[in-house]
């Protein structure tokens, strides 16, 4: 095979791939009239071709099947561990679930810097009105949330940050999660008060909430500058040894 | 501003805790998958079981993906990091197992004749980008992205897949 023929040949595979003009095809077409080497060779490659394309498209139901199954255990995984609370899945309207779960959230951080504006005494007394089943699931639905996102913080630091460092978020979010547990009773009735309070009750509500939520927002600040002051410590410490910000484990072969 | 049908805002509602939009990028998504796995494991169901792991993989860890508008290529890198630990797994068995046999390539009756049996024979450099021409629409773009090659060298290595599969199947026969 002389010098013309590897050129032409490597021609084929591109106008098996659609790269070529159609000046380009009538060259490999002009050579192929006068050598049986590259005919066979062009025969072989289109038959290679079909053979793949029928190949590919023999797989087709596997691959339906594939997907099928697949959208199936990720439905079943979405049930198991919720990215986020699902209107779907609680069976009432997502706009009210957003802003219940708001409520809960704000609820919470009240709790847990020992605001005086809001009564537990006083909420629970008016809790009545929402049926316990939803309350329960929402509630639930949020505390793993809440669990979820702490454990992916957490995972991702520990890849960005190194153990020693991970290990004292891990206590930290540890104790968040014990928090929330006692203050299961008390987010349950924040929701039941939502429902059970008359509109003018509720403007009241809003304006502790707005100034819960500055609370809540100084504190988030706070533990940001945190959080980053640590961060830059521990990355001026360490050596080139960082890992690439993808979430996977595998790596070369 | 991403579209509203975009991979972006798919990603985006995901977080908010809309499953359907997982379901969403895992149908546009699947194929790529697939072929991909299909091209480093070179048999189907392996294929088949790493593209589901694969996306549940991504489901998990949706919230670590940082550009939301690059989910089809994160959703890949996944998938090849998930087939070489599952190879590497296999090798470490190997070792301690005198009887493994690692492909599909034992079972062929007449291997010296068998399109598939040539395609898992060659290099994976080769075969992956081969795979995915042929199971993922022929998207050339798509493809070099995906293997972060350039489109000639995408090319190139088509050139010599197919020059290698001219070989194993009619030279060496």
């Amino acid at each position: 095979m002389d010098l013309t023929c590897k050129t032409i040949r490597e021609f084929m595979a591109d106008r098996i791939d659609g790269l070529l003009s159609d000046s380009e095809r009538d060259k490999i077409e002009l050579h192929l009239q006068g050598c049986d080497g590259c005919r066979a060779y062009w025969d072989q490659l289109q038959k290679q071709d079909r053979k793949l394309s029928d190949w590919a498209s023999s797989l087709e139901p596997e691959l339906r099947s594939g997907l099928e199954q697949t959208l199936a255990a990720v439905r079943t995984e979405a049930g198991r561990n919720p990215v986020a609370f699902s209107h779907r899945r609680i069976g009432f309207p997502y706009q009210q679930a957003i802003a219940a779960g708001f409520l809960l959230v704000i609820g919470f951080f009240a709790g847990i810097f020992g605001t005086q504006w809001l009564s537990r005494e006083n909420l629970r007394t008016q809790a009545d009105t929402l049926n316990p089943n939803i309350r329960a699931e929402l509630t639930a639905e949020i505390l793993a949330q809440v669990r979820t996102e702490m454990e992916q913080a957490n995972e991702q630091t520990k890849q960005q940050l190194g153990k020693e460092f991970s290990q004292k978020l891990k206590e930290t979010a540890d104790s968040f999660t014990q928090t929330l547990n006692r203050d299961r009773e008390w987010l349950s009735t924040t929701l039941t008060v939502w429902e059970g309070k008359r509109n003018e009750e509720r403007a009241s509500l809003y304006r502790d909430m707005a100034k819960l939520a500055k609370i809540t927002e100084n504190e988030f600040v706070r533990t940001r500058q945190y959080i980053n002051q640590s961060r830059t410590l521990i990355e001026n410490d360490r050596s080139s040894d960082r890992i690439s910000e993808d979430p996977t484990q595998g790596s070369e072969l | 501003m991403p579209d509203v049908g975009s991979d972006q805002k798919l990603v985006e509602r995901c977080r908010r805790g809309d499953g359907r939009a997982y379901e969403e990028l895992v149908v546009r998504h699947y194929r790529s998958v697939y072929a991909l796995c299909l091209g480093i494991m070179a048999n189907t169901e392996d294929a088949g079981d790493l593209s589901q792991e694969s996306f549940l993989a991504g489901f998990q860890k949706i919230r670590a993906l940082r550009e939301t508008d690059r989910f089809g290529h994160w959703i890949l890198q996944i998938a090849r990091n998930l087939c070489i630990d599952t190879i590497r797994k296999r090798r470490a068995l190997a070792k301690h197992q005198a009887d493994y046999r690692p492909t599909r390539q034992d079972e062929s009756p007449h291997p010296s004749i068998d399109i598939l049996w040539a395609v898992e024979t060659l290099p994976e450099d080769l075969r992956i980008p081969l795979l995915m021409f042929y199971f993922d629409g022929k998207d050339a773009d798509g493809i070099a992205e995906a293997l972060h090659i350039s489109k000639s060298n995408l090319y190139q290595r088509m050139r010599s897949a197919r020059a290698r599969l001219y070989e194993l199947l009619v030279e060496k026969s």
